[in-house]
Parts: C-alpha cells; structure tokens; sequence
C-alpha cells in the first residue's frame, strides 16, 4: 500500500501541491487525471524523491519514504517509469534494462539476477524480448515505452508509478499498452499509480481515478462514475472550487 | 566469445606494434617525440574516458597531470622516493585532487563548472608557484634523477624508457576497456546521457561522478609521474590551463567517445609539426585550423571517419 497524507509542495512562489492525500493498494491501477499544471506529475516526482515536499508524508507499506533520495525510494519499492519514455537511446535495449536493476548491485549473484530479470519480462513483453540487442532509439514508439515499463520492474517495484504512457503513442498502440498495464498489475501484483491527459485511455486502464485541479485532489472515484461529461467538463474547464453536477466524494 | 575479446586483443596488438618501433632504428629524436607522446596519450586518455563516458569536461586535468608530476619529483628530491616507490604517490594525490575537483560538479554542472574546473587549476597552478620550499617555486624543480630499475630490470635510456611507458600505455588502456565495457560504463553512459533519468533510476550520480574523475586523474597522475622520469625537470608553466587545451584537443583530435582516440590524437599533435617542420607559433595555429576543420567536419574525431565512410557507402549501395 502506497499512503500519501497531506503532502504540500512549493516551487518558490508557487503552491504545486496543497495538501494531497491518496492511497494506492498494490492490487490496483490508480489514474491520477487533471487540466495542465494541476500537480499530477508532482505527486509523482515528490514520491519519487526527485522533488522535496515541504510538509505530508509518503509511506510504502508503513515505511516512511518522505524526503528520502531516489536511490533510497527504489530501494524501498516504488520505481517512477518517466513522461514521454525517456531512455537512454544510443544504448540498446538490454542496457537500459541493466540499468535499471541499478539498485540491485552488489547484492549477491546481482549480474545473475539481472540476466533472469530480462529473461522473465522478455518473456512477459515478448515483443521487445525479441529485440534486446537493437538500439533502443530505433524502436517504435509503443516498444520504447514498453522497455521504459520494463527497465522499471527490474528495480523489482512492489509500486509502479507511470508518468503518461500514453503520450505521443498512436490510439491502436495506447490501447495495447493499456492492456499490457493491466495485465502486468493482474498477474505480477505490481501496484500501479499513473498520471495521465487522455481520459479515456485512463477510465479503460483504472480501477480507481483521482482528479486533481490546483494541486488538490476534488474527486475519487471508480470509472464507471466518471463517465458523465459534465462532471469531467466541470473538473477540467470550470470552476473546481464549485460543488460537482453529480455525487462523489470531493 | 572472440567479439568479447577482440577489442582487448586490439590494444594489445596495438601495444606490440609500439614496442616493436624502436627495432626500425629511429633516431633518438623520433624516439623521444614517441614517448612523448605516449605519455600524452595516456593523460588524455583519462581526460578521454571521463568526457567521452560520463560526459563530464574539466580544464583542471593539466593540473592534475602536474600533481602527479611533482609528487614524483618532490618525492625523489626531498624524500629519496625512486620511479617505483613514488608511484603510489604520484597516483593517489593525483586520485584525490580529481575527486576533490569533482566535489563542486555536486552543486553546479555544464559551462558554469567548466569554468569552475578552469579557476580550480589556475589556483593549483599558483599554489605550485607559492609553495618554494618544496615546488621550487616559479624556477620548479630541475636536475632530477631519471628512471633506474623497474621490478629489477635497468632503464637503460631512452630506448628503454620508451618500452617501460608504452608497456603503462598498455595496461592503463586496458583496464579503460575493462571499465568501459562494465555495467560500470553503461551506467556512466546513462549519466552522460540523462542524468535526471538516471537518478529516477536510483543511480547514485553524484558518488559515481565522483570515481569518475577520481579515475581520469589517477590516470593523469600516472602520466605526470612517467612525464616527471622523461623529462627530469618541472615547473609550474608546463602545468597551465593551456595544457588542458592540448589534452582536449588531442581528445576531439582522435574522439571522445573512442578509447584509442586519444593515441590517434596524440600521434598527430606531437609528430605533424615536427614532419611539416612547423614553428610553435605555426604549429599552433594549424592545430587551430584543424580543430575548426574536424568540428566541422567530423565531429566525432579522427577514429569516427571510417565507420561514417562505411555508412555513406551503404546508403550510396541503397540508393544505386
């Protein structure tokens, strides 16, 4: 269970997060969806360590991860999968997966570790499985951002926080990867926590959807409650502060 | 399994070539251009590694190659230290003063620490002036002892000399393969390439910046210290800023990103003058003109020509 309890985060005079607070259990996908510079990546990089919140706390099954370095987050447990793929490109695809059981080195038979890793997940993703020595710059888009989920789960996550897998990807692709989302949380019992622009693409992949507007969580809800375009309308371009047209908890 | 080791057996073929120069009678001049640069090689060969793999430059690296210089000379003038019991000296002062010129790169990174690296060796070069009683001051240290004996066997001259460096050249290029074909050099590559996704990824950048450059100035301290032996007198001036510039020069010359490049490099800055009879000054300013032209024209380096003549033949083949 990933706990997030009031977490605030200030940019200088900026309020990035006001008081955010969200659970995620590892037999879920929770979606974190919102209008641009609502604090969704934020809540991520502040999990992750690669930003500092100013007050709240993280937690992954009771620890507290508030504050510590990214090392020490991956370590624990939770792996960020960055936007927009982001992988080491002149590198081939088995390299990025080797770097990404980093945290893993020096522990006993790490190099034997890492090579089954890549077995198994080549294995589970055969389709890039296949092409482990290929430049991972020359792969298409929807293949990038399955190594980038890959080289995520070789830190062995019990959390998998993914900041828009779908972005840049071609719908018939999206749709692909949000069934491999789906799958990988089903069979693996790798928690999933995702951002993400395209609301349909997360009403699909979700079992749980949190909107956040101004840095503030205003709604948790199942998909299925979320389909109503007037209440999405109302998050997205109207004024948040203002009750919702439909029920849900605000 | 051969695809593994070629590249090691490379550099030792490349090595045996090396060794087998002086059996051609060169004159004693060539022969000292050659261990010269050698030892040029095997500075920027560190300055090298630590560019072209981790994507770190720093203008301090003549500065550190001088350490390692003067801990071989202060220690054979004031302590009695000889080529072998200095050693360890030369390279670990050499070892820490890289680090410790990293230690800014934790607060600051690209031009500004450049630039940083740039104050850093100007300052250690006016250390090296201040300190008179042990550097010699500006006049430095002269008259120094040559290498005699190394694990038993007599450094005869210049010959000899010359094998002794290029067999270091050998195992110093031989343990930067080692490191570069390491997960090690995989994880430096992914720092050169994105240092935010590689902390995302839990990589401690900043210790492993820091043993990068540790390692490229224990390398220029090795290289300080063979340069001490050759050349038995130092000063603060053959130290400055304007020796960094040689050893990036020498590295863009041959390639940052290719471990021989620097040997390449080397080979080019210290013997084309001498063959096209070029003044310093000429000298200088053709090396000027190159380093324009490779820019330019092949940015990658001398050692990057034949694998984009291959790629232009192929999509030529394509096209036809």
């Amino acid at each position: 269970m990933l706990e997030i309890d009031d977490l605030e985060v200030r940019f200088g005079h900026v309020h990035a997060l006001r008081g955010v607070t969200l659970e995620a259990a590892r037999s879920e996908v929770l979606v974190l969806i919102g209008p641009n510079g609502a604090g969704k990546s934020t809540v991520l990089n502040s999990v992750s360590g690669l930003c500092e919140p100013s007050s709240g706390r993280v937690r992954i099954e009771g620890a507290d991860l508030t504050g510590h370095s990214p090392r020490e987050v991956v370590r624990a447990g939770v792996t960020l999968v960055p936007q927009g793929r982001r992988l080491f490109g002149s590198m081939s695809v088995r390299e990025n997966l080797e770097l990404g059981a980093y945290t893993h080195k020096g522990e006993r038979n790490a190099q034997a570790k890492t090579v089954n890793k890549i077995a198994r997940w080549a294995e589970f993703f055969p389709e890039v499985g296949q092409r482990l020595s290929t430049q991972s710059s020359l792969l298409s888009g929807g293949q990038q951002q399955i190594v980038a989920i890959i080289r995520g789960l070789m830190s062995e996550p019990r959390m998998l926080m993914m900041d828009e897998p779908s972005i840049g990807l071609a719908p018939i692709v999206v749709k692909r990867i949000g069934e491999e989302i789906r799958r990988l949380n089903r069979e693996s019992g790798i928690g999933i926590v995702m951002v993400e622009q395209n609301v349909e693409f997360a009403l699909t992949v979700a079992d749980r959807v949190a909107i956040l507007v101004h840095g503030r969580v205003v709604h948790v809800a199942p998909p299925a409650a979320l389909r109503d375009p007037a209440l999405l309308a109302h998050y997205f371009f109207g004024d948040a502060s203002a009750p919702p047209p439909t029920g849900g908890k605000t | 399994m051969l695809s593994r080791i070629a590249p090691y057996l490379g550099v030792i073929a490349l090595g045996g070539f090396a060794l087998l120069l002086p059996q051609a009678q060169l004159s004693g001049q060539v022969m000292s251009l050659a261990t010269g640069a050698v030892i040029y090689s095997i500075a920027a060969a560190g300055l090298g590694f630590l560019w072209g793999q981790s994507g770190q430059l720093t203008l301090a690296h003549s500065s550190v190659f001088g350490i390692g210089a003067y801990a071989a000379a202060v220690g054979a003038k004031h302590f009695g230290l000889d080529f072998v019991t200095a050693f360890p000296w030369s390279i670990g002062l050499s070892l820490v003063a890289g680090a410790l010129i990293a230690l800014p790169s934790l607060r600051t990174s690209g031009h500004y620490f450049v630039i940083l690296t740039f104050a850093v060796g100007e300052v250690i070069t006016v250390i090296e002036m201040r300190l008179e009683s042990i550097t010699g001051g500006v006049n430095g240290i002269t008259a120094l002892p040559g290498a005699q004996t190394l694990f038993g066997l007599r450094i005869g001259g210049r010959t000899d000399y010359y094998l002794v460096v290029v067999g270091f050249a050998v195992v110093v290029f031989l343990i930067l393969l080692a490191l570069i074909r390491s997960r090690w050099g995989i994880l430096l590559r992914g720092m050169r390439e994105n240092e935010d996704l590689s902390r995302s990824l839990g990589v401690n950048v900043a210790l492993h910046r820091l043993i990068a450059f540790a390692l490229a100035g224990a390398v220029a301290g090795l290289a300080g210290h063979l340069y001490m032996y050759f050349v038995k007198s130092i000063a603060p001036e053959s130290f400055t800023s304007h020796l960094s510039i040689i050893f990036l020069l020498v590295v863009l010359l041959g390639g940052k990103t290719f471990l021989l490049g620097p040997i390449i490099g080397s080979v080019v800055y210290v013997f084309v003058p001498e063959f096209l009879g070029l003044s310093p000054v000429r000298s200088q300013i053709a090396f000027g003109v190159i380093l324009v032209i490779m820019i330019l024209l092949a940015p990658g380096g001398l050692m990057s020509l034949p694998g984009r003549a291959m790629a232009r033949l192929r999509a030529r083949k394509k096209t036809a």
